[in-house]
């Protein structure tokens, strides 16, 4: 895409043309969007930049309780806040003055968070030289979102090969932690006439509010190299980190794997958090998901097509003894991109549902720690082209997000 | 949206109607895989879905690439999941991969979870996905690259098939 396309990105079809066409409106002024209910026309150049219309939208509570998104529009990182709760939102904000390409896919989507004092950190995925080849980026707004600084680039290898699937994580200290899956150890493993299979798993820390960063440190080998990765807070401000990583003797199962990450250094190697036996030379393009539970261990979700049955899997999982309890099968065919959160003694699992005619948004609460749980309820629907369903907390309450072609981002408080 | 999905339409007619564009990946939409079965009735063939992402999706294609060659008589529809945007991308890895010539399409419908439920219902988006079509048009869906032995032996069998 050009360095000016402000095509309506997020769905596709005809939208370099259409871009061009509308390219002299693209500075319209933003008219703010009522979106409850209503459907977007993004072919409306006041409506191009909005988060409606970009496209892979993550969303985040500043600390003073508002919503605010990141996306992409062309080669631009854009972010726009709501006052309302995401009833409407706030005039965009460019955050990239220089365009570059950005990876924008459901599993691979530019990532907000907040430090204490309202920091506001992005990460993102920059497209380099080569097929699949990326750089993890990270900027900050230390003034509340008005200037971002110039962006970053956090792997230190100086290999143009894929560090990509960036995942961004801010502890309660203010302490960030940027983790993703990197191949420069396949780069190396090729050189020496070698294979590689898969990616590797690599973090980095920063403990002066991305002032700077640590060395990249290496937590894997063999993750699997094109699904998300999933982090939750761990014990003493530490990270607990949740990927699907290919395990057997001839790396050939793509299960899933456990490590928390400390600001030294790994200090829980990786552990098979999952044993679903799933024999598969490809590409699940399927995360899973991950929240902490109040007994210090953590709750699962995730995707398998293994021994054990194909769909979305939920389990509690104690790190100590390496041991899943009450795991279950939550959906099955039609199923996909299940996400995890909790809040006041409520734990919600959402996952996406086509049942042959709409794309749902369906959920599960327990009460219990995952002991037991309400029958599913549809949250959200919609007939066209829809993004993975996010969770997003904030002190007591949870909310879904989720961007579909037809409706733009909707924010559901559950 | 509506106008886009109109205008996604139209140049899907226009892709249809000029020859020159016939070797580019056709788009796919809920119809096409019954077109692509009603194509092929009576023959077995090989359905392969992909991703310009996913490098075992290459890997296959490589093979099948060198399978097209050997059995030019081979059938195979090749579909891209990718967004309709990556269509130039696509085209290009096929022609990398010595398949310029296959019967290629190419995801064209922002719901995705539609197409992939016209194509298989119990098949959750992993690729490569592959569909070994029988003469009598049942099929048999493997997830994952298939061993390049294996993927040999399907058309050795069926050679005199196809």
């Amino acid at each position: 895409m050009s360095s000016t396309d402000c095509s309506p990105g997020g769905f596709r079809l005809l939208g370099s043309i259409v871009a061009s066409l509308l390219l002299a409106a693209c500075t319209h002024p933003y008219q703010p969007t009522e979106t409850a209910g209503d459907t977007v026309d993004c072919d409306q150049p006041d409506q191009m930049l909005t988060v409606h219309c970009g496209r892979t939208p993550s969303t985040a509570f500043s600390p003073d309780g508002e919503p605010w998104a990141v996306y992409v529009v062309g080669e631009h990182v854009t972010i726009s806040r709501s006052k309302n709760e995401g009833v409407s939102f706030e005039a965009p904000v460019q955050v990239n003055a220089i365009p570059e390409p950005i990876y924008t896919n459901g599993e691979n989507r530019p990532k907000i968070a907040f430090g204490p004092a309202g920091e506001v950190y992005l990460s993102w995925s920059m497209v380099t030289e080569g097929r699949f080849n990326g750089d993890v980026r990270f900027t900050r707004s230390l003034d509340g979102g008005d200037q971002f600084e110039p962006p970053r680039t956090l792997n230190d290898d100086g290999l143009i090969t894929s560090h990509r699937f960036d995942a961004l994580h801010v502890n309660d200290e203010g302490k960030l932690f940027l983790t993703w899956l990197d191949k420069r150890d396949e780069v190396a493993a090729r050189t020496a006439g070698k294979d590689y299979p898969g990616a590797a798993l690599y973090y980095t820390v920063s403990t002066d509010r991305g002032d700077s960063f640590a060395r990249n440190r290496k937590v894997a080998d063999h993750s699997c190299e094109c699904c998300r990765i999933a982090t939750a807070p761990a014990p003493g401000g530490e990270v607990a980190v949740f990927w699907r990583h290919i395990f057997g003797e001839e790396l050939e199962i793509r299960d899933h794997g456990f490590a928390i990450l400390g600001r030294e250094g790994v200090t829980l190697g990786t552990q098979r958090a999952t044993r679903d036996h799933w024999v598969l030379d490809g590409c699940p393009h399927h995360g899973p998901a991950l929240a902490s539970a109040d007994d210090d261990g953590y709750h699962l979700a995730w995707f398998t097509a293994g021994d054990v049955g194909s769909g979305i899997f939920y389990a509690h999982y104690d790190p100590d003894t390496g041991n899943k309890h009450q795991r279950r099968q939550v959906a099955g065919a039609g199923a996909s991109h299940p996400a995890i959160a909790r809040a006041e003694g409520r734990l919600h699992l959402v996952w996406k549902q086509f049942d042959g005619e709409r794309t749902q948004i369906r959920r599960i609460i327990s009460t219990d720690g995952g002991a037991s749980w309400q029958p599913e309820q549809v949250l959200a629907s919609t007939a066209g082209g829809s993004d993975h369903p996010l969770l997003v907390t904030h002190e007591d309450n949870v909310w879904l997000s989720w961007h579909t072609q037809d409706e733009g981002l909707r924010l559901v408080a559950l | 949206m509506i106008s886009l999905r109109r205008g996604f339409w139209v140049l899907a007619l226009m892709i249809s109607a000029m020859p020159a564009w016939a070797t580019e990946p056709q788009p796919f939409t809920a119809d096409t895989l019954k077109q692509i079965e009603e194509t092929h009735a009576g023959k077995p063939f090989l359905l392969v879905m992909w991703e310009v992402s996913c490098p075992p999706c290459r890997r296959e294609l490589a093979v099948l690439g060198r399978l097209k060659a050997a059995y030019p008589a081979l059938r195979i529809a090749l579909i891209a999941t990718d967004e309709f945007r990556h269509r130039a991308e696509v085209a290009e890895i096929l022609a990398d991969k010595g398949l310029s010539g296959a019967d290629a399409w190419l995801f064209a419908d922002a719901n995705i979870e539609r197409l992939r439920y016209t194509v298989d219902p119990e098949w959750f988006g992993e690729l490569p996905r592959n569909y070994f079509y029988a003469a009598d048009g049942s099929r048999v869906g493997v997830s994952g690259m298939v061993r390049e032995s294996a993927l040999t032996a399907w058309v050795e069998e069926h050679a005199d098939q196809f």
